[in-house]
Order: C-alpha cells, then sequence, then structure tokens
C-alpha cells in the first residue's frame, strides 16, 4: 500500500491520541460508597454494574480515571464532579 | 436511629419525617454552607460583564480547609492551571451550591409532618447533605473511615461527629429509597 507524501504529513499530524486528558477521582472518607456510585450512574450515564466497579476501583486503589477526552471535557467533567462534592482532577493521560 | 418512614412512593417521591432538633440543625448547618460560599464582595475589581458570564479575576484558592474541599483545586500539580480554572468556574459553582442550599432551605419540613420529595428535587437533596456533611466533616478532622466512630473525649468535636452521623444515615437513607 503506497501512500502519497502530503497524505502521510496530513495523517501524521492527526494520529495524536483522540483522548489525551482524563478525569480522575480521588478517594475520601467522607462520600459514601453509594453516593459515589450514584454519581458516575447519573452524570455520566454509565450502567450500575459500571458504576460500581469505579466506585469500588476509587475506594480500594485511592483513585480512578472515570472518563477520558479533551482538555475542554475533562474541565466539565471535573467542575460537575466538584458540584456533586467529589474530590476530582484532570490531567494529561 | 428510630424509623422516619422513609418511602418511595409509586410516583417516585421519597416521603419521611423529621423532628424539631432535626430541622434546627439542618437549617443552621445549611445557612453555614451558603455565607461559607458566598463570594467576598470585592467591588473595586469587579467587572460587571465578567461576572455576568460568571468570570471571576479574583477567585483563589481558599485558605479555609472547608471552602478548598468545597471548591477543589481541578489540577493536581498545577497551581496555574488551577487558578486559572477557578476564574473560569468558582463563582458558577459557588452559586450552583447556594442556589441548591437555598431550594432545601426554603423545602425543609415542618417538625414530624411528612415531607416529600419529588424525584426532580432529589438531586438537589442529596448533593446539600453532601456539602454539609463535607464541611463538617473536614472541620472535625474526619481524614480516615474509622475517624466518625472513634470518640475523642472532647465534647464539641464528639457532638459534631454525632450530627455527622445522623446526616450520614439521613443521605444514605434517602439514596437507599432513590434505588429501592
Amino acid at each position: 500500500m503506497s501512500i502519497a507524501p502530503m497524505q502521510t504529513e496530513s495523517f501524521s499530524t492527526e494520529t495524536k491520541p483522540d483522548n489525551p486528558w482524563v478525569c480522575i477521582v480521588w478517594n475520601d472518607p467522607i462520600n459514601l460508597m453509594n453516593y459515589v456510585t450514584h454519581v458516575f450512574m447519573t452524570y455520566f450515564k454509565y450502567s450500575k454494574e459500571k458504576a460500581e466497579k469505579l466506585m469500588l476501583q476509587v475506594h480500594e486503589d485511592g483513585k480512578s480515571v472515570v472518563n477520558t477526552g479533551s482538555r475542554e471535557e475533562m474541565e466539565r467533567d471535573v467542575n460537575a464532579m466538584h458540584s456533586y462534592g467529589l474530590w476530582a482532577t484532570l490531567q494529561k493521560s | 436511629m428510630e424509623n422516619r418512614g422513609f418511602k418511595k412512593q409509586q410516583n417516585g417521591e421519597i416521603t419521611f419525617q423529621l423532628e424539631a432538633l432535626e430541622i434546627a440543625l439542618l437549617t443552621s448547618m445549611i445557612e453555614q454552607i451558603i455565607s461559607l460560599l458566598t463570594p467576598v464582595k470585592n467591588s473595586e475589581n469587579s467587572d460587571p460583564l465578567a461576572q455576568m458570564v460568571g468570570i471571576d479575576q479574583t477567585a483563589q484558592k481558599p485558605d479555609d480547609d472547608v471552602v478548598l474541599r468545597l471548591l477543589p483545586d481541578a489540577y493536581q500539580d498545577d497551581k496555574e492551571a488551577s487558578n486559572e480554572f477557578r476564574r473560569f468556574t468558582e463563582r458558577s459553582l459557588r452559586e450552583l451550591k447556594i442556589k441548591r442550599a437555598q431550594f432545601v432551605l426554603e423545602n425543609l419540613p415542618e417538625p414530624d409532618k411528612t415531607i416529600s420529595i419529588k424525584p426532580k428535587d432529589l438531586e438537589s437533596w442529596l448533593t446539600v447533605l453532601n456539602d454539609v456533611r463535607l464541611a463538617l466533616g473536614t472541620r472535625v478532622g474526619i481524614s480516615t473511615e474509622e475517624d466518625e466512630e472513634e470518640i475523642t473525649g472532647e465534647e464539641e468535636i464528639d457532638h459534631a461527629k454525632d450530627i455527622y452521623s445522623w446526616l450520614t444515615w439521613l443521605q444514605s437513607n434517602l439514596l437507599e429509597e432513590m434505588n429501592s
């Protein structure tokens, strides 16, 4: 398969990861486990199974990546997590 | 704790009752949250247009641990990015939290009368109870999950921990009924 040089060039600028930022939720001793699950289900529309899995990861590992996306999207998620009282940050993945 | 008639009705509303002392406690604590979150007026630096779109050029990392827990940094290791994030989001976040708190305050039940919370209002109740727990838990230094149980012998802190446990019980009951 041959690729013309110009195509290669434009292709290479687009191969940056689509989801270079992550939203992390950190464990804290105050938020109730079922509340955290509820927030993940309500805001991210995750299934109960996925929400519980992420919540347990937060609880047991101290943190969990709950979503990935653009910086703007992750800022929106972090802001939403803060509105629910969850302790969340964003960073490059 | 005795049964306060927590029940999910067929229309999805959740009903329960609170005693006079409990309502007084909630009132006082929600009022404290509102006062903690009310931005300090800074007329010299205020730009009405920026305020209108929710930008606060003066927003800084809060000194108070409780306020910081309610309005945390968005970046773990990037102070500049965190401050920038605050300038663009903190005012609206404060306003949202205050709005929810005022809503719950205005809708607290009469003592021993059944309150009915509509499904669309449950989110406000849950988040406001959570903010109150975060504030109180941070103030009395609950930093591990066992701390809640521990009795310190200091009367004020033990009293605050009792209130904290009661708030936990209230929020748990709401969550349980919601998911029932």
